[in-house]
């Protein structure tokens, strides 16, 4: 069975280890996982060739606002503070096996607001990386 | 927030409206059939009409919930008295844009066929109805 957007989730904290509160009122999210190379190309090549150095990640998406939210109040703060977020997120719920991922400390690098007037004020954020003691870490669930 | 709740308060906050004559709004969920009941007066009929849930967020729902306000009268073929309730539905249309339900959000309103009354009722019967079909939205979490 494919798995609807709507089961992905996103865990925040304070740091990875207490990233486990659910951020509840994110719309569409997009991981965003590419792979940084270096150009292995020689003269007489009959295709471009590279060399994998570093993965590139950022986190984008929405966040409807909602007065009180915890969440948003969470990443609106880590925003104006320039302070780093844990995240932990999941093509699925973390209790369960198998679900894939990352994990890591994150900076609030956009952080949009949107007031359509037919619709709902939304954030669009985006996440990236920050230079911590956590270890960045693609994760796959063991469940609980 | 249920649809027949909705109706309820829909009907409710027409009632506070300051029109003349003064509205009596009542929710049934069937609109009245019988002519002889009509009689003189102005009468508002609020049923509810659709539900729709849509996903918003990963975790929340937002449920339109529709009502369906009938304003009715025996006008016969009297155009100014057709005219005056046509302006009053769009002050009902208008009040309630402006009045807040709690635990539901205004979304938009509609006449429910394309001229604003409906012309069978007025050719056949005399009788003037217009049907405001207003959305509200209302949100759920999981």
């Amino acid at each position: 069975m494919p798995t609807p957007g709507k089961d992905t989730f996103i865990y925040y904290g304070a740091n990875v280890a207490a990233a486990t509160t659910e951020l509840k009122n994110v719309k569409d999210s997009n991981l965003a996982r590419a792979l940084m190379t270096a150009d292995t190309k020689v003269k007489g090549a009959v295709v471009a060739t590279v060399h994998p150095i570093i993965h590139e990640i950022s986190v984008e998406g929405g966040i409807l606002y909602e007065k009180g939210d915890a969440g948003f109040e969470f990443i609106d703060d880590a925003y104006k503070n320039k302070t780093t977020v844990g995240l932990v997120i999941l093509n699925g719920p973390k209790n369960v096996a198998g679900n894939r991922g990352v994990s890591g400390d994150f900076y609030v690098t956009k952080l949009d607001e949107g007031d359509p007037v037919e619709g709902l004020v939304e954030y669009s954020f985006v996440f990236q990386p920050a230079k911590t003691s956590t270890a960045f870490t693609f994760v796959v669930t063991v469940g609980s | 927030m249920t649809s027949a709740e909705l109706a309820l308060a829909v009907a409710d906050i027409i009632n506070t409206a300051a029109l003349s004559p003064a509205p009596a709004a009542v929710r049934r969920f069937a609109p009245i059939k019988d002519l002889a009941r009509f009689g003189s007066v102005l009468n508002i009929t609020v049923m509810p009409r659709r539900r729709r849930t849509v996903p918003v967020a990963k975790r929340k729902y937002q449920r339109t919930l529709g009502v369906d306000v009938v304003v009715q009268k025996v006008t016969e073929q009297d155009d100014a008295a057709v005219e005056a309730i046509d302006a009053y539905v769009d002050a009902i249309d208008n009040h309630l844009r402006k009045r807040a339900i709690t635990g539901a959000i205004w979304t938009e309103s509609a006449s429910g066929n394309d001229e604003p009354y409906i012309p069978q009722h007025l050719r056949g019967m005399g009788l003037y109805t217009a049907v405001l079909q207003v959305d509200y939205a209302t949100y759920l979490n999981d």
